[in-house]
Parts: C-alpha cells; structure tokens; sequence
C-alpha cells in the first residue's frame, strides 16, 4: 500500500508547528529580547505613566492619567512587537530562504514565522498588560485589552515588513523605533488631531483604548478603522516576507541601459549624499535650533497680519508666535534647500563632467542630481515642519506643507544656479543673505503686515503668500500666488538645467 | 577659419583610431573691458593607429591638456575635424573623482557607464586591482585615500572597459617607481592586444617607450 504524494506547496500543519516551535526557542536564546520584555513594559506602563500624563497635557492632549495609563499598556506592547517582529525576521532571512529552496516552501516558512509572531504578539501584549495591572485595574477591561493587542498586531506587522526589506539591522530597528516615536508623541493622546496625522498607525486604537470618540472616522468608526489597520499591517507583511523568502528564479533581467545608468548613478549619489555629515547636521539641528528657538522667544502678543478670507483682503490680528512658527518653516528651509543645491553640485560637477564622456547621458546625470537635492530639500522640509508641529497648528495642513515644499524646490534650484557662478565661498555667502532678505525680511509678516512692494518681485513670495494662507486661513484665496510660485519654479530650473549642462557638457 | 566640427564616430576611410586637422581653441578670461583671449592651438593635427603608443610632449602651457581635452570630446573646438573610435578611455591629469565613494564604487559606476555586464565588470574590476595593486583599498572612500592611490584609481576608470583607444594625460604623476614599471607594462599588454595609447609625457627618458612623438609648438603639433 502506498500513500499519495504530498504537493510541496501545500502547508503541512506539523511542519509548521515543528517550525514554529524552533523560531520561539531561537527568540528565546536572545537574553536581549527577554530583558526587553520585561523593562519596555516597567518603564512605560508602571514607572513612566505619571509623567507622560503630564507632558500630554502640556502639549493639549490627554489630560486624564487613567486615559494615558491605558495607552501607556498599547504603546509598550507595540514598540516589543515590532522589534520583536523586526529582528525576528530580519536575522534569519537569507536562512528562511534557503529553507524555502531546500524544499520547505516559502508558503510553510512565512506561516511558521507568522504564527511565531502571533506568539511574540501575546507575549507582548501579555507583558504590557501585567504592568498596567500593576498599577491600576484598567488592564481588565475588554476595551483596553483589545486595543492593546491591536497596538502590538500592527506594529507586528510594521516590524516584520522592515525586517523583511531592510537588510542593515541598526538601519531597520531605527525605522521600527522612529515610526513609533512619531506615532506616540504625534498622536492623539498627545494632542496630534492635525489632518495628516490621522494617517498614522496608531491613530485609531489610541482613540480607543483612550476612550475618546474621534467624530472623523466614518461609517467603520474608530474600532473598525483600527482594526483595518491591522489587517493592512499584516497583509503588507505577509506579501514582503514572501517575496524575500520566496527562491529565487535564475532568470536574467535584461534592464534597459538607459534604466540601469541611471540607477548606478542614483545609488552613486545617494551614497554621496549620505556621506555628508555636515548636511546632515544642518538638516537635523538647524530647524530645531532656529524654529524651536524662535517660537520659544516669541512673546504671544496680537500683531497684525494681511490675509485674503473668501476673497477679502484684510488685517487681522494673529498670536506673534504663531505668525513666527509659521515663517521660520519657509526660512529655514530656503536656507537648507540651497545650501542642498550648492554643495552637490559642487561636490560632484566636475566627476560628472567626466561621466558626461562615457555612455551617460547629460539628461541622466541631471535627473539623477536633481531627484538627490530635492530629496534632501524635501528631508529639510519634514523635519521643519515636524519641529513646528510641535508647538504650531496650521488651519489648512495640506496648504502649508505645500507652499514650503515649493519654497525648497525653488531654493534647492537657486543653490544650484548659485555654486557654480559664484564658487563654494561665494556661493555660500549669497545663499545665507539670499533666502533671509527674501523669505526673512520682506516676506515676513512679522515685521511688516504686508510685503513691501519690492518684496513682491523676489523667489518666495508667493510660496510664502500661499504658506500664510494655508496657515492662518480656511480656504484657499492665493491661486495668484501660487501660480506664481510655480512660474518662479519653472523658470529657476530652466536656468538650473542649462547651468548644469555648461559645467557638465563640453 | 572653418566652424568647429567634432564627430564621435570614426571615419570607415581610414584605419586610425583618432584623427584630428587644425584644431583651434582659444581661452577667453575676463571681463570688459578686461576681457582677453589667450589662444593655445593654433591648427594641431595628430592620426594614431592601432597597437600605437604615441607622446605628447610640450612645455608647460603649450596646450597639451587642452588638446587632449578637445580629441576627447571634454572641451569644444573653435575650429577644427576631430574623429575617434567610439572605444575610448580618457585619463584626466588631475585625479577627477567623487570624494565620498570607495574605490570599489567607482569601477561599478563607470562600469555601468561603459555598459559592461555584471560578469564583465566582475572580471574587469579584478584586473583594474591587479596591474595597479590597489585591491587593499577596495572599499576606501576617495577623501581617505593618498595621491598616488587616487591617481590609480584615476587610470583604472579609464581602461577599465578595455577601450580601443587611452587617453592619458600624465596618468603617472603620484606613482612610485614600482607602479611607474607596472604602469609601462600594462600599456605594453595593452598595446600587444591592438590597443592604442595616447600619453602626456614630461620624462625624456621615456621617449624609447613611444612608437611617435608629437612636440606641442606654438599650437601646432611637430613630429619629432
């Protein structure tokens, strides 16, 4: 008697227990990650609760200590969720891998790593949930307990997707840990309600475990929305882990030459990018230390303030240090963005020339050069207006990102005409006097209600008139403006295209 | 004087794998009232052919770096017919490089730009390492590296496709002795495969080494 032959691809459920059951053993001979199980929980939930209830106060959100000690339980379990989830995977990828090719199928190695997760889920909610019941009998609500799982389910997921996808594990647990930094201190409990904001993760079930009904999440409502989330989370993650896990077809990809230039110069450029530390710093600490600064300094005093409302132009008196946050968004990011401009052209315009001799195109090396300092312009931009976000609140968010992402843009295009006219030196200086007469003092509300009439003839002007009117204002009024801004855009960068063929192109 | 005309496709009618006739090329510098012009080439001519090593040898200031610069393709004529194999490697005199990426990140770079294959570029990379002995420095970043090494890696990215024709304009200056010797013993493979070899020369004791020289001479070229 013989038996019938089982399909490779078909899930055996003893296989994949067997698994299972090793990639817990596996987690388990990591002391880090027992250690972590028990201090994220302590330090969160029973010896930190106290003050993060105060700072979530201070920023406008939760007041209740009850209230953010239950999302205190969510957020600990999240954030050993998704390292738990992230290293999980990302450790033993290249051997999943090569299991799946051996014979095991990927279908069976992604559900064992799955169902291992679920356990590492439960062993991070569990722990969460232990604290909390530590110090207050939340943790026996149904509510609370079944947010918190979702909190761990879709930073699960999160985790498992980076360590899916980003080989560098120092890289991929600083993504995991900045997501969920982001997610807690811009959220709700923290008094993040912002438009854009309501994208984030954890949006929903802190909404939840909180108790607070957001009024914006439709026909699902905020249990529904979260429960989306997860679902999401955990589908994103299955589809990465079985792609890497996935063997691999010895099948020669034909990329197009044209294709595979740009891409070498692309990766190229960006190694380059990322090995400016001095860009960095600016990048990072230059917003916080000139907008955080700013806002701090500024008294709250009325001062007047020309805007358009439904098609009036009017003065109207705003705080003096929300008219501050608001312009310290735009001037730092004209100075960053072309200080972007500057140094990478200059850094690499006569290496491109040389390139410029092969097969590369002039046309490649642009768009591969542009694409790298709007990228660094549009890194400026979020962290300025993160840094903002934290003390200001624009009427219209949409707006606001907008008009500064087209004050970067323009910026980032006039480094790039600037470097090589003027040299690295000279360069330097027009770009720190440029932006700060234009956006600084004639575009500045504080210091004039309206820009004076010369004002009106420099770069930012309509990005910063569009900026105003997304800030303080609830409709949009600056089509003019914009418009504007958009033609400055377009013109800036006629310019900066045929500079940059003279320096690269004979 | 005639417009200034350069093909990148070689001429069928002859063998040479470069051939230029009366380049000329002036520098302009200044501003007016100040502005002047400096002419440099004044009608050079120069035909190579394959399995060539030719000198190009001159004062300083005679223009060699700028012609080498118009028969590449890196400077435009004023005037002049410039033709050429579209196989060709061009070494600057000063080590033209990325500061902030490994040697090893070069040669993928411009192997890309040359269009070899993933195999072609393993290969080629190796031997890159090889005749210059550099490999130790694989992955240092440019702004680490000392002159001598740059000026290797500066002389790999222009042969590293193996090009029917090199350009080099003195690709030796920052080498030791030991790689000096290498350097003339790659050019001899080179030349014994058909390559052609186009070198800026200071050294006189290096003149056995060239099949013809050029003398750049009030901006025209004499063979010697």
């Amino acid at each position: 008697m013989t038996s019938a032959p089982v399909p490779a691809s078909t899930p055996e459920p003893s296989f994949t227990l067997s698994l299972t059951r090793q990639w817990m053993v596996e987690h388990g001979r990591r002391p880090i990650n027992v250690v972590l199980l028990i201090v994220v929980p302590v330090v969160f939930v029973t010896l930190s609760a106290g003050a993060l209830a105060d700072f979530a106060d201070i920023l406008g959100g939760a007041s209740d200590l009850g209230e953010v000690e239950a999302a205190t339980a969510g957020w600990a379990a999240a954030v050993l969720a998704g390292v738990a989830g992230f290293f999980h995977v990302s450790t033993s990828r290249d051997a999943d891998s090569r299991l799946a090719a051996a014979g095991a199928g990927a279908g069976r190695v992604v559900a064992s790593r799955l169902v291992s997760t679920a356990a590492l889920v439960a062993l991070a909610s569990l722990g969460a949930l232990v604290a909390l019941r530590v110090r207050t009998d939340l943790a026996t609500s149904p509510r609370v307990i079944g947010a918190t799982i979702v909190f761990a389910v879709i930073y699960a997921g999160i985790g498992v997707t980076v360590g899916a996808l980003v080989r560098s594990e120092m890289n991929g647990s600083l993504i995991v840990v900045f997501a969920w930094i982001f997610d807690v201190f811009f959220g709700p409990a923290m008094g993040g309600t912002a438009g854009f904001i309501r994208i984030l993760p954890l949006h929903f079930p802190t909404l939840v475990v909180t108790d607070v009904a957001s009024a914006h999440a439709g026909p699902l409502g905020d249990v529904g929305l979260s429960l989306v989330w997860a679902a999401v989370a955990i589908s994103i993650a299955v589809v990465a882990l079985t792609a890497t896990t996935r063997p691999r077809r010895h099948v020669v990809r034909r990329t197009s030459p044209g294709l595979r230039r740009v891409g070498a110069a692309w990766s190229a450029a960006n190694r380059q990018l990322r090995r400016m530390p001095a860009m960095w710093i600016l990048i990072l600490g230059l917003p916080v230390a000139f907008i955080s600064a700013s806002i701090a300094v500024t008294p709250s005093d009325p001062t007047p303030v020309e805007l358009v409302e439904n098609g009036h132009r009017g003065l109207r008196l705003l705080s003096m240090a929300d008219v501050h946050g608001a312009v310290m968004v735009p001037i730092t990011i004209g100075f960053l963005a072309s200080l972007a401009g500057l140094f990478v052209i200059l850094d690499s315009a006569q290496a491109d020339r040389r390139l410029s001799l092969t097969r590369f195109r002039p046309v490649e090396i642009l768009t591969v050069r542009m694409a790298v300092i709007a990228g660094a312009s549009l890194m400026a931009t979020a962290v300025s207006i993160a840094i903002t976000a934290v003390s200001f609140r624009a009427v219209s968010w949409s707006l606001f990102i907008l008009a500064n992402v087209l004050v970067a843009l323009t910026y980032a295009t006039i480094g790039i005409i600037v470097g090589p006219i003027f040299g690295r030196l000279g360069g330097l200086y027009l770009l720190l006097v440029l932006p700060f007469i234009d956006i600084g003092l004639a575009q500045n509300a504080m210091f004039d209600a309206a820009p004076p009439a010369w004002g009106r003839y420099l770069p930012g002007h309509g990005a910063v008139r569009v900026m105003m009117d997304g800030a303080f204002t609830p409709t949009f009024d600056e089509t003019g403006a914009l418009l504007l801004a958009l033609g400055w855009l377009v013109v800036l960068g006629a310019v900066a295209t045929t500079v940059f063929r003279r320096v690269t192109v004979s | 004087m005639t417009t200034e005309t350069v093909i990148t496709n070689p001429r069928e009618t002859a063998t040479s794998v470069l051939y230029a006739s009366g380049v000329w090329k002036a520098y302009r510098r200044g501003w007016w009232p100040r502005r002047r012009t400096f002419p440099v080439l004044k009608g050079s001519d120069l035909t190579m052919f394959p399995g060539e090593i030719v000198g190009l040898v001159g004062e300083n200031g005679s223009g060699k770096s700028t012609l080498m610069k118009v028969l590449v393709g890196d400077l435009a004529a004023d005037a002049g017919t410039v033709e050429r194999t579209e196989s060709f490697g061009y070494c600057p005199q000063v080590p033209v490089l990325y500061e902030r990426l490994t040697c090893d990140e070069h040669l993928d770079l411009f192997g890309v730009a040359y269009g070899l294959e993933a195999g072609e570029l393993d290969s080629a990379r190796t031997s890159a390492y090889e005749e210059l002995d550099f490999a130790r420095f694989a992955n240092t970043r440019v702004e680490e590296l000392s002159g001598g090494t740059r000026s290797k890696l500066n002389l790999a990215l222009a042969m590293l496709h193996n090009p029917r024709l090199l350009c080099l304009d003195e690709p030796y200056a920052g080498f030791d002795w030991d790689t000096y010797q290498r350097f003339w013993e790659l050019t001899a493979r080179r030349r014994e495969t058909g390559s052609s070899l186009l070198i800026i020369s200071h050294f006189i004791a290096d003149e056995d080494r060239f099949d013809r020289i050029y003398d750049l001479v009030d901006g025209r070229t004499v063979l010697r």
